[in-house]
């Protein structure tokens, strides 16, 4: 590829006339996903002010996160301009993890989705939804139990953990389908290795108590974070069902950038849970080996 | 005969008594045995030129709905064959996948009727009976879908779960455990229903209490659904189970076309529903319908597996189906028992055998309604004594009464 001034440009000058014809239209999917991940740009900078303004260092995960954005709309720039014919790939790309994040995702799922389980897969998971929100109630209480564990004794016990991580584990599993990122349909109780696309979460560790007793405060701006990746989640589940719908097959830069959405959201709930101290990795970036992410720092 | 056989039969035999009991219960009507309907000049009470019409009109669903079942059933016996091959599509467990392919099966069914629905809907829009549009049939058609799924979801939870446990005797707690998730739906429906207002009639109102009194119904609330956005049909029904129970009025039965002593008769109607408590027997109907159709399908499944393999799931829907079209005609006649019931205690309730003729003629003009459909439709699909027989049970009450 060529570059003038610092921009890549095509090669290849050849353009296919009714893609050219239909480029106002066809450009529009990849507009709706640019302006989510503007919003989490938007957020990341936000939080990466205050992160600089206090520790003098831009964390790592939040640079990431908007120079993807930022990545992201050159592509589609590009593509809407006519400089390339190449539609604008959505995938957040790898990048090797110099520290294993404790809540890893895995990815083992082909892209292949029939098309009937994709035109009715909304109303398929209503009965995981209805199930969820049974679990959450004793899901709330376990924290509840949990966060008062963690104050007295520095960890959460280990029961509790199971539980809440199956809780974690399973909400991930039915939003892996939900989004057209997985392929099957996921099984009730969250079970590790019973979904292709699936959580690793790490044993209970120690916790400082001041940590634990400030937690909801500090889950803070993961939260919010958390919003905006939902919302590029609900863009990508929203895309991917009607190309999944036309062509059997999810496109691969979607279901990985939806992996990335679930992700930082069961990293978001598990430290808010109390299931890992550590803070969750917002970068969209996956791991190459698809097991484990690095932390944010 | 062995041991195991002879405690077989002895069961079966229990059953069938206890059946017949409780079905001989549940049907006990306050209708007098000895009432004589009066033949009814159709043509004369609703004009011949009428009858006609709603003749035309109802010959053309008949064929749609003949359609529709051909298609829907063809679909499910292609989809009993070849349906277990989804299977491989879930990571969810037996239980799981069972759910997935009974909700597959159940979204087929619909994409393979939809056709006729919307053919349906085209035939009431061209006789000015619907405003709904084409793609509410589809778009709600495909929402309503998620409560049709979390039911049978449920009911599959339930079955295969006792199949995995109890094996080939699975059917009978699952015929009660159905009627007992029945009985929960019902009782919750009226609380998840929207679009339902109190009535801002005082007369209405004022009606509704004086009727309710004399049939000595108490708790029971009434609502007014707007629908006169969608249809001009008019009609109002009775739902829920104990502290839910409600009646509900279509607001195009307040649009001035029905006197004030219709719409009485009307809610004496629904009130006699609730006053015979119809709800409840419905639900004691819908088990004694179950029993054998659970029976059916263990045995016709047995062969794959029986019910605790998500492999039966696919052909459990093909035999439902084929049940469910078999017992319409004696579900109709236990419907229209309780709809006569209903109709004999609002006439009781209002002493206005005047105003029940009018509105029996009044809601077959604005429901293009064959007052005497032909024998086998009447079989086949009514849930309600024809127009017809409701006037001439007006009419049997007025002699009754020296009126």
């Amino acid at each position: 590829m060529a570059r003038v001034g610092h921009a890549p440009v095509d090669d290849d000058l050849h353009r296919r006339r009714w893609a050219v014809l239909l480029r106002p239209v066809l450009v529009l999917p990849a507009l709706a996903l640019l302006l989510a991940l503007v919003v989490l740009a938007v957020v990341a900078a936000v939080l990466g002010w205050f992160a600089s303004l206090v520790r003098g260092r831009m964390p790592l995960g939040l640079r990431d996160a908007g120079a993807f954005a930022v990545g992201y709309g050159g592509r589609v720039a590009r593509y809407g301009l006519l400089a390339t014919d190449r539609y604008p790939d959505s995938g957040p790309g790898h990048a090797a993890a110099p520290r294993m994040h404790p809540i890893a995702i895995r990815v083992r799922d082909d892209l292949g989705r029939p098309r009937l389980v994709v035109a009715f897969r909304p109303l398929l998971a209503v009965p995981h939804l209805y199930w969820l929100v049974l679990w959450s109630v004793p899901a709330l209480f376990a924290a509840v139990a949990a966060w008062v564990a963690a104050l007295v004794i520095g960890r959460v016990p280990a029961p509790l953990h199971r539980f809440l991580a199956a809780f974690v584990r399973a909400v991930a599993h039915v939003s892996a389908f939900l989004h057209v990122v997985g392929r099957p349909y996921p099984g009730f109780v969250g079970r590790e290795g019973g979904y292709p696309i699936d959580l690793t979460i790490a044993g209970p560790a120690r916790q400082r108590r001041l940590g634990v007793l400030a937690r909801i405060v500090l889950a803070g701006p993961a939260l919010l974070l958390a919003a905006a990746y939902a919302l590029v989640g609900l863009i990508v589940a929203l895309l991917a069902w009607i190309a999944a719908l036309v062509s059997g097959r999810a496109p691969s830069g979607l279901r990985d950038l939806g992996v990335s959405s679930i992700r930082y959201q069961a990293q978001t709930a598990s430290y808010l849970l109390l299931l890992t101290p550590r803070y969750p990795n917002s970068s969209p970036a996956l791991d190459p080996s698809g097991a484990g992410e690095e932390a944010d720092g | 005969m062995s041991a195991a056989t002879s405690r077989r039969a002895a069961v079966y035999a229990s059953l069938a008594v206890a059946w017949v009991v409780a079905a001989w219960l549940l049907a006990r009507s306050v209708v007098p045995r000895d009432l004589e309907l009066p033949a009814v000049d159709v043509d004369a009470v609703f004009g011949s030129g009428f009858v006609a019409r709603a003749e035309r009109y109802e010959r053309f669903l008949y064929v749609n709905w003949a359609l529709s079942q051909v298609a829907v059933l063809g679909t499910l016996a292609v989809y009993a064959r070849r349906g277990a091959r989804l299977a491989r599509e879930s990571a969810a467990g037996p239980i799981g996948t069972g759910m997935l392919l009974g909700m597959l099966g159940i979204a087929l069914a619909w994409l393979a009727g939809l056709p006729f629905s919307v053919l349906a809907l085209w035939w009431d829009r061209r006789h000015g009976l619907s405003r709904v549009a084409y793609v509410d049939v589809v778009l709600g058609g495909w929402l309503a879908l998620a409560g049709a799924f979390l039911a049978l979801t449920l009911g599959l939870v339930v079955v295969m779960w006792l199949a995995r446990w109890l094996g080939s005797w699975w059917w009978l707690p699952a015929a009660l455990a159905l009627g007992s998730i029945a009985a929960v739906l019902v009782f919750a429906e009226p609380y998840l229903a929207t679009g339902l207002e109190p009535p801002s009639d005082q007369r209405l109102e004022q009606s509704y209490e004086r009727l309710a009194r004399a049939e000595g119904v108490d708790g029971v609330t009434l609502r007014v659904q707007k629908v006169s956005g969608d249809t001009s049909q008019a009609n109002a029904y009775a739902f829920g189970l104990g502290p839910s129970r409600r009646i509900v009025v279509w607001d195009t039965l307040l649009d001035g076309r029905f006197a004030d002593g219709e719409v009485d008769v009307v809610l004496a109607h629904e009130l006699g529903h609730q006053a015979s408590h119809h709800i409840a027997k419905a639900i004691g109907w819908f088990v004694l319908f179950a029993l054998p159709a659970a029976l059916v399908v263990m045995l016709v499944t047995r062969r794959r597996g029986g019910m605790g393999d998500p492999a039966s799931v696919p052909l459990a829907l093909l035999v439902v189906a084929l049940l469910a079209l078999a017992a319409m005609p004696a579900q109709n006649v236990v419907s229209r028992r309780m709809e006569s019931e209903a109709d004999w205690k609002a006439l009781q309730t209002t002493r206005d055998p005047t105003a029940a003729r009018g509105l029996f003629r009044e809601l077959a003009v604005t429901s293009l309604g064959d007052p005497s459909p032909p024998t086998w439709a009447y079989v086949a699909f009514a849930t309600h004594p024809t127009l017809a027989q409701r006037v001439a049970m007006a009419d049997a009450w007025a002699q009754r009464e020296g009126r």
